[in-house]
């Protein structure tokens, strides 16, 4: 049954197909597939990469007042790992917190003698530190709309973006360390993975030029992409984190920040 | 568009097939390609037209008219470049120049004559400058010139290509199109299948890269014609020759110090290969060809030369627990196990033995440096006979020899490595391609492929005596960690066995052999039926493949398992092991499971190789139907009748399979300006020999474990002065490896009872459904946009499920001649079920866009963009692993257990549903190319390629314990023990957890630009200089993995991901190093000359 609804879709497109007018702009419908680029304009946020790319398929129609079009796609802003600032966490125990080249040297011998009759691993033991590694990025579905003036083969245009702002951070931890409590020296070591989605539709507005010939076009705009970015919070110290997630009891909900970022963008058409 | 030229006489119209990257039309080959086209004058009219192909591979010319439609075509074309002149009486006529066919390729070349007018001083020829792609082509692919490759692609070969194309992966180095297995790609070389059939990649060398004249990607196998794969296939065409001579002589050059290097890699850590010499690498590639007979019979030759090269390595650093020796507990034997490295020992005579160091094998060099030598040789030819210009017939063959020998200056070497590594790989094919009428045309293709390895010395030719023994040495490292007080004691490991290597034996090594058969016969017809024009393939294809799979366990197909060996040879120039007879598992130091300790064990196997032959007998007919000039349909149907045998014929899995193609293509304008395209394809996949070489009924797959039961007079260990050697006794080789000297069987083994299948398990299948649209402009450029949905049916799942209605006894394989020891106990053997299941998945989901052009006379372009994902919650045989990954999937891994109310693991746990390993979301490939020309027929190129592609993605995983298990376990152990049943087959003693969704994290994605000059520059008549300079990741960008992980549990029992690596403050992982998802920038030269 699958595969005859997939056949009966995919024959009805096709058939769709023979009724497409395409052609040049002197045509009433037109539409065409694009390729994107973008550069951030502002300094660069929340690790992301300051590029994205994109494609989209654009349909349209051609009045006297100008060009009204839709546009379907996919965007896509990478971001490479980074290492959280441990010292930005919250950490209301004041857990004194293991940082690469802390240990041993500074952490006191009463508390090295309880970590070493915890069961943690051997290699962790003579190597103690603490690492929150994190991978940020912005993609998803976009829906466009655009009006366009033509000035001969040079056009202003304006529109809004929805979509194209699903937020997603990976992250997977493990740190570890110690306090004098009284008389007693603790010590906690928790671990912590998980994804957290953002997933909205966020509006981005975008304006710019448009430069046409009879197969091609070529639009440079500017973009604000909005978007709305997640940090998960871990309090150091909590009870170890499961897998799944390191959601305690004592983790507050996760920082949410919107983002109003503009880029420029590139964006190279070809008519169909 | 038209095409306005004004000349006298004929016009000369330049095309552009250069450009274009055909869509495969209607025509299903693999060695050659077609063009077809229509001949109208200026109003539509179809006129009578001769055709004229020539082209220094075709022998003689092609001369075709066209029909009363106006139409022509032009099959079985050899690759390259043609010249077509069309003419018309009273209509000027046309001539194209340079008009490329690439292999399997289909173009479509259009042309509106003009009728000559007397009173005008000028004519005008107007018509289609460029060809177009056929839109009834059956597959969708890419094709890649030889010109092409040098210019842009770098390698001549099939990677390179695969690497350009939109939809196609690079897994470990491995093509992965369409989200199929990686494994699954069919590799075509002439048409014959040069596939490891055990492998599922190429690792051999069977081409010269001067020697190829054109490859095509083939993304999606819609013709009926092809079979046998879930991904799609790469073909490639070897010259042919021609009436002229000509050859090339290339020299590709390497060297170490090119290239860049990576933060963090060391090279000096004492690691085997850590030092390498920065020796120039060259390889000189030469062709040859010409005709034997003018017209008539044209050879090519070509061979792969380089010099043996010599490397300098360095062992690693040493641990210190392979200096120990095993030891047994006992003091007084311990105590002579530890001696001096002077002292010469005689075997069998009771003496006082002094200190000995560096007991142990392998690791006595230390941080010492050692020479490898490797050499390597290629040569492949190719014999094109014409029996007239209607038939021809090829003979073609290759073979390459590769030898690698670190048997140089050091101990360790010398004692482990008995003789150089050697592969092999040789093959055979003839072709035949004929017209048979206009509108008939027949191809017939056989070959067959052999490829072997060889370990350990001998002469690669000899016959095979599979004489060195297997030996391994035991782990001395017997501690495990520590036993918290809490959460419970993790299970403590057993020591492994190390493996020396086949050791010190005479004549040959032991065989690994793959072999490949494969016939077919394809006919070709154009037949107007039912008012509707029909182009007909019909045939029939047979493949067959075995493998030998390195079954045998070195010399009398025995394993044995030692404790040490002396670092010297004794007086006598013998090597001399340690052996006190064997008392009981656990007793003077022998290990739980008994296999390791002094006491020498042996491993009996029994059998002939193992041998699985696999075939795949198909007979297909595929219509591709010419409604009207806007319409067309393709329907076709393959059955596949697939098999997997025994060496004795009996049959392993046998299923017979339909596979229907379809296709439905609209052209909006009828000139093949805008396409769109429908596709339906069942893919059929066969049986991968990986797979089916766990279900051989070989006797290889039985065992018999002996234990040591002593030299003659060697006493019990520990048990009297016995001249002060307390039982111990050194043996020579021949007196370990003699079976007689073992007995008291400890255990059977027996793999054939235990690998349950269905007799009729069905091979694997991917439906594909697929939408395209193709815009081509008149000046050459297009865009093509296609969204594929792949869904795989009919995956194995693998049961391994520890319940006693699933338990087997192990039988007596050696007939009676080993009965097991009064100690020993039968054993009942565990069974695997392998089934097909809809409870696994795998989909992919893709979009691919792609668009090439022209900007001048010099400068073009090519971009490429893909989006794809890859889901499931199995793998289905894909990994990097060529051998495929057929383990029992996580969802059926002891699911009766884990389902228990008492464990309670949830199937997200076992074996989640996310990215499969191979799901790469986006890849970008642009380029941009300016070729200058230089003199008459001289060029020289520079090309920018910018790739872009996404990151690999990981799950964090863990060997969770299986604690309660193992525990039943024991308990059912003693049971048997006490009331003397046999024993229950031991669990696993971990499982693969998963903590997060499948594939949720992800490496960085990574991007590079790479830049390449190349040329041809004419030097003297014919000669031109040829070469080129690549510069990959220019600006030596180079993406980091993320981080190593690992679980263990925590203080409070849980288990808890630790993050390794030196950045984060922690040790190295276990390889020291930090990865790299991109190579650091590296150069690559090659010079010659041409003629």
């Amino acid at each position: 049954m699958k595969a005859c609804k997939y056949f009966c879709i995919g024959a009805t497109l096709a058939l769709l197909g023979a009724f497409v007018q395409v052609g040049a702009q002197e045509t009433f419908f037109f539409s065409g597939v694009k390729v994107r680029g973008g550069v951030q304009l502002a300094s660069r946020e929340d690790n992301l990469s300051s590029v994205f790319m994109g494609f989209g398929l654009e349909a349209g129609c051609a009045f006297r007042f100008g060009r009204l079009s839709g546009e379907a796609g996919f965007s896509y802003k990478p971001g490479n790992q980074y290492l959280r600032d441990l010292s930005l966490m919250p950490n209301p125990d004041d857990w004194i917190i293991i940082y690469p080249g802390y240990w041993p040297d500074r952490v006191p011998n009463e508390v090295i003698d309880i970590i070493n009759s915890s069961y943690w691993p051997k290699e962790k033991k003579t190597d103690l530190s603490s690492v929150d590694s994190r991978k940020n990025q912005l993609d998803g579905l976009y829906f466009r709309a655009a009006y366009e003036k033509p000035f001969q083969h040079i056009g202003l245009r304006v529109g809004v973006q929805v979509g194209g702002s699903d937020f997603r951070q990976e992250y997977i931890a493990d740190i570890s360390g110690w306090r004098k409590l009284g008389n007693d020296n603790q010590i906690f070591n928790d671990t912590y993975n998980g994804i957290h989605n953002k997933n909205q539709l966020s509006i981005s507005p975008f304006g710019g030029i448009s430069i046409s010939s009879e197969n091609y076009f070529l639009e440079i705009q500017l973009i604000g992409v909005s978007y709305t970015m997640v940090d998960y919070i871990h309090v150091p110290g909590t009870e170890p984190g499961k897998h799944g997630g390191g959601h305690t009891l004592f983790d507050p909900p996760p920082n949410k920040y919107k983002r109003f970022v503009p880029h420029i963008e590139f964006t190279l058409g070809f008519r169909l | 568009m038209l095409n306005m030229i004004k000349r006298f006489g004929t016009a000369r119209i330049t095309a552009l097939g250069l450009l274009l990257a055909a869509q495969p039309v209607v025509m299903a080959q693999v060695t050659t390609g077609q063009v077809s086209g229509i001949v109208t004058d200026a109003f539509g009219r179809p006129l009578r037209a001769i055709i004229v192909l020539t082209a220094p591979q075709l022998m003689g010319q092609r001369v075709i008219m066209t029909d009363a439609r106006g139409e022509w075509r032009a099959l079985l074309l050899p690759p390259g470049a043609y010249t077509i002149k069309i003419q018309a009486d009273g209509y000027i006529g046309a001539t194209i120049r340079n008009f490329r066919v690439g292999v399997g390729q289909s173009l479509r070349q259009n042309n509106i004559l003009r009728a000559v007018t007397v009173s005008s001083a000028t004519v005008e020829i107007t018509g289609h400058d460029v060809a177009t792609f056929d839109k009834t082509d059956t597959k969708t692919s890419v094709n890649y010139s030889h010109e092409r490759l040098i210019q842009l692609g770098g390698d001549l070969n099939f990677w390179s290509a695969a690497s350009m194309t939109p939809g196609v992966v690079m897994s470990g180095g491995n093509p992965v199109i369409r989200g199929g297995q990686v494994n699954s790609v069919n590799f075509r070389l002439d048409g014959a299948d040069i596939k490891d059939p055990h492998q599922g990649t190429v690792d051999a060398v069977w081409y010269v890269g001067d020697s190829i004249e054109d490859i095509q990607v083939v993304l999606s196998p819609l013709n009926a014609r092809y079979g046998r794969t879930l991904g799609g296939s790469i073909n490639m065409a070897r010259k042919s020759g021609g009436n002229e001579f000509g050859g090339s002589v290339r020299a590709n050059i390497d060297r170490d110090s090119w290239r860049g290097r990576a933060r963090d890699i060391r090279e000096d850590e004492g690691r085997e290969g850590g030092n390498v010499s920065d020796a120039f690498s060259r390889t000189w590639d030469v062709t040859l060809s010409g005709p034997v007979w003018k017209d008539h019979v044209w050879f090519m030759f070509g061979t792969s030369i380089t010099p043996a090269r010599v490397e300098n390595s360095t062992l690693i650093a040493q641990n210190e627990r392979y200096r120990r020796t095993i030891l047994t507990g006992d003091t007084r034997i311990d105590n002579l196990l530890a001696v001096d490295s002077d002292f010469n020992v005689t075997p069998g005579v009771i003496q006082q033995i002094p200190k000995l160091s560096g007991y142990c094998i392998p690791f006595w060099d230390a941080l010492q440096s050692y020479d490898s030598t490797q050499n390597n040789k290629f040569y492949e030819g190719k014999v094109t006979v014409a029996l007239n210009e209607n038939h021809r017939i090829s003979f073609g063959g290759s073979r390459q020899e590769w030898e690698f020998d670190r048997s140089g200056s050091n101990s360790y070497l010398r004692l482990a490595q008995s003789g150089p590594d050697s592969y092999m790989a040789q093959g055979w094919n003839i072709g035949y391609d004929g017209v048979l009428g206009e509108k008939t045309f027949v191809e017939t293709r056989v070959y067959r492929n052999r490829q072997w390895n060889k370990w350990g010395r001998g002469d690669i030719k000899a016959d095979p005596t599979y004489t060195p023994v297997e030996l391994w040495l035991s782990d001395n490292e017997m501690d495990g960690p520590p036993n918290p007080p809490n959460p419970p004691n993790p299970p403590t490991p057993e020591p492994s066995l190390n493996y020396v290597g086949r050791f010190a034996g005479l004549g040959g090594g032991s065989l690994n052999e793959r072999n490949s058969l494969n016939a077919s016969v394809n006919l070709t017809m154009f037949r107007d039926f039912w008012h509707l024009s029909h182009n007909i393939d019909v045939g029939v294809d047979y493949y067959m493949s075995d493998v030998r799979d390195g079954s045998r366990h070195g010399q009398n197909n025995r394993i044995v398992s030692i404790g040490g060996i002396y670092e010297e040879k004794d007086k006598d120039g013998d090597w001399l092991f340690p052996t006190i007879l064997w008392r009981a598992p656990g007793l003077f130091g022998q290990s739980e499971n008994g296999n390791n300790g002094l006491a020498p064990v042996m491993w009996q196997y029994y059998g002939v190789d193992g041998f699985v032959k696999n075939t795949d007998a198909a007979i297909y007919i595929n219509d591709q139907i010419t409604i009207n000039s806007r319409w067309n349909i393709m329907l076709g149907l393959r059955f596949d009748q697939i098999k997997s045998e025994n060496t004795d014929g009996s049959a392993i899995f046998s299923t017979n399979n339909f596979s229907p193609r379809f296709v439905l293509t609209y052209d909006v304008l009828g000139e093949s300006s805008r396409v769109f395209k429908f596709s339906y394809n069942r893919m059929q996949s066969d049986y991968p020999q990986s797979f089916t070489n766990n279900f051989a009924d070989t006797l290889v797959r039985k065992y018999v474990k002996l234990v040591w039961t002593g030299l003659p007079g060697q006493p019990i260990p520990g048990e009297g002065f016995d001249g002060g050697m307390f039982g111990l006794r050194f043996v020579t080789l021949p007196e370990l490896i003699d079976i007689n000297n073992y007995g008291r069987a400890q255990e059977y083994y027996d793999s054939s009872v235990q690998y349950i299948r269905d007799l009729n398990l069905k091979p694997m299948y991917n439906d594909e459904f697929a939408l395209e649209y193709r815009r081509t402009y008149s000046s050459g450029k297009y865009i093509r946009l296609a969204y594929v949905y792949r869904k795989e049916g009919n995956i194995w799942g693998g049961s391994h499920d520890y319940l006693p209605d699933n338990w087997v006894p192990i039988l007596d394989p050696s007939n009676g001649k080993y009965p097991l020891d009064n100690d020993a106990h039968q054993m009942l053997g565990q069974t695997h079920v392998y089934f097909n299941t809809d409870e696994l998945w795998r989909d992919y989901h893709g979009v691919e866009l792609e668009s090439a052009g022209r900007i001048n006379s010099i400068f073009s372009w090519n971009f490429s963009y893909s989006y794809s994902r890859l889901r499931g919650n199995s793998e289905a045989g894909d990994s990097y692993s060529s051998f495929g990954n057929f383990a029992p999937p996580g969802y059926f891994m002891l699911k009766s257990y884990f389902e228990r109310p008492d464990i309670n693991v949830s199937m997200d746990q076992r074996s989640p549903g996310g990215a499969l390993i191979n799901d790469y979301p986006h890849k970008v490939r642009a380029s941009l190319l300016a070729v200058v020309p230089v003199a008459k027929s001289g060029w020289i190129s520079y090309a920018a390629i910018f790739n872009y592609d996404a990151g690999a993605n990981w799950t964090p995983t863990y060997p969770a314990s299986l604690e309660l298990l193992r525990k039943e376990y024991n308990a059912l152990r003693l049971e048997a023990l006490a009331f003397n049943k046999p024993l229950p087959p031991s669990p696993p003693s971990t499982w693969t957890k998963f903590y997060s969704q499948r594939g949720a994290y992800h490496a960085n994605d990574t991007y590079s630009l790479n830049l390449r000059i190349a040329w041809e520059i004419p030097v003297w008549n014919r000669v031109k200089a040829m070469g080129d300079l690549s510069i990959y990741n220019v600006f030596n960008k180079i993406q980091e993995y993320s981080y190593n992980t690992e679980f263990v549990p925590n203080s409070v029992g849980l288990d808890s991901l630790y993050l390794l690596g030196e950045r984060f403050g922690r040790s190295r992982n276990a390889e020291g190093l930090e990865a790299y998802a991109t190579l650091p920038r590296q150069i690559y030269v090659s010079a010659g000359i041409k003629f």
